[in-house]
């Protein structure tokens, strides 16, 4: 529950390693963001302010990429009351991550190609590594509904958790076929689902709340806001096998791990791309 | 008996419900899901886990997988919004 502060709730944005779209997003919320926009009291972006203060809400944007970062996210957590994992880089590693496949050194000397002042992490983290976080709200942007609809629920202490995946807004009918290929570019029929219809889109097996947009669009889901809960924790099933069999259901064809993992690639950084298949043995060992 | 509610607006028609339910409780009707006998249900939960438009609801019914219950996992799953 938030305690307001001198009558007003003190919001705070950090930001770590991405490319602030997911500020851009919550300045996209126009009427709402008016509202809200005298407690914003430290922003980067729209304001010059150089120390945290205390916040009441801090949202945290990027995925943690160099020692500097991990210092920032540990006085955020220290200052907030509640801390927000804000965008899927934040919540899940996101596009930050990608640059996992290399090494820091060789990012530096393709990216720079001199020395620079800043120790690069093994690895670029989601923030949930390091500090514990309150809430998560994954999008590459979260849309700026999403956005109105978290604040207003912060606001009254309710925040809604969306459940359902992305077909479930979308309203595209399913024909089961046998497709022959993939296919990437070309112009979809507006109401077959893109599956049936041969693209690879993700919408089955990704958290919805975002109106479907790019579906709706003709766009094939591209999993921007990670797995649903019941993706998560399905029993002894990974996120690839799951999609790939929801894949061969729908449309008739076997899709390699390797063609998902390339489009699956917002929770490339999160711990939970490996989590626990099953846990039978543990169980049987402790005897319970 | 269970009650079954398919939510008409989320679903996308692909019948993987039918296909699935082994004592054909849920039946196609003019190419939509139908719940023809409910009474027949054993609770199996089959047609909510293939649904991918998470239409289905067994009311009453709590999904609970114990071999594979995380803690850790669960409780980062409900901060999700």
């Amino acid at each position: 529950m938030l305690e307001e502060v001198g009558g007003r709730m003190r919001i705070g944005i950090v930001k770590l390693a991405s490319c602030s779209g997911c500020q851009i997003a919550l300045l996209d919320t126009y009427e709402k963001f008016l509202e809200i926009a005298e407690n914003v009291v430290y922003a980067p972006i729209i304001m010059d302010e150089r120390e945290i203060p205390e916040c009441d809400v801090i949202l945290v944007e990027g995925a943690v990429r160099i020692e500097h970062e991990l210092e920032v996210l540990k006085d955020a957590r220290k200052k907030a009351k509640i801390l927000v994992a804000f965008g899927s880089c934040s919540a899940l590693g996101g596009i930050s991550s990608l640059g996992n496949i290399f090494k820091p050194e060789k990012l530096l000397k393709d990216v720079y190609g001199i020395e620079i002042e800043h120790k690069l992490l093994d690895l670029a983290y989601p923030i949930d590594e390091f500090v514990d976080v309150d809430y998560y709200l994954p999008g590459c942007p979260p849309t700026p509904d999403l956005i109105s609809k978290f604040i207003d629920g912060l606001i009254k202490g309710e925040v809604e958790r969306i459940d359902y995946p992305v077909c479930a807004e979308c309203g595209r009918i399913v024909v089961h076929t046998k497709i022959d290929r993939i296919r990437r570019t070309e112009e979809p029929d507006p109401k077959i689902c893109l599956l049936s219809q041969g693209y690879l889109c993700l919408g089955s097996v990704t958290r919805g709340g975002c109106r479907a947009v790019c579906t709706k669009a003709g766009v094939p889901c591209k999993s921007c806001r990670g797995p649903t809960n019941k993706v998560m924790g399905m029993p002894c099933k990974d996120y690839l096998t799951e999609i790939t069999e929801r894949i061969e259901r729908i449309a008739g064809f076997k899709v390699s791990f390797d063609d998902i993992a390339s489009i699956y690639a917002f929770v490339f950084g999160s711990d939970m791309k490996d989590k626990p298949v099953s846990r039978i043995k543990e169980v049987m060992k402790s005897g319970r | 008996m269970i009650e079954i509610v398919i939510d008409e607006e989320r679903c996308v028609k692909c019948l993987e419900c039918v296909d699935v339910c082994p004592t054909e409780v849920i039946v196609a009707r003019d190419e939509k899901p139908f719940v023809e006998k409910p009474e027949r249900c054993i609770g199996c939960l089959s047609c909510s886990y293939v649904c991918r438009a998470d239409a289905i609801i067994h009311k009453g019914v709590y999904i609970e997988e114990k071999l594979v219950y995380d803690p850790k996992l669960e409780e980062k799953m409900n901060k999700f919004v």
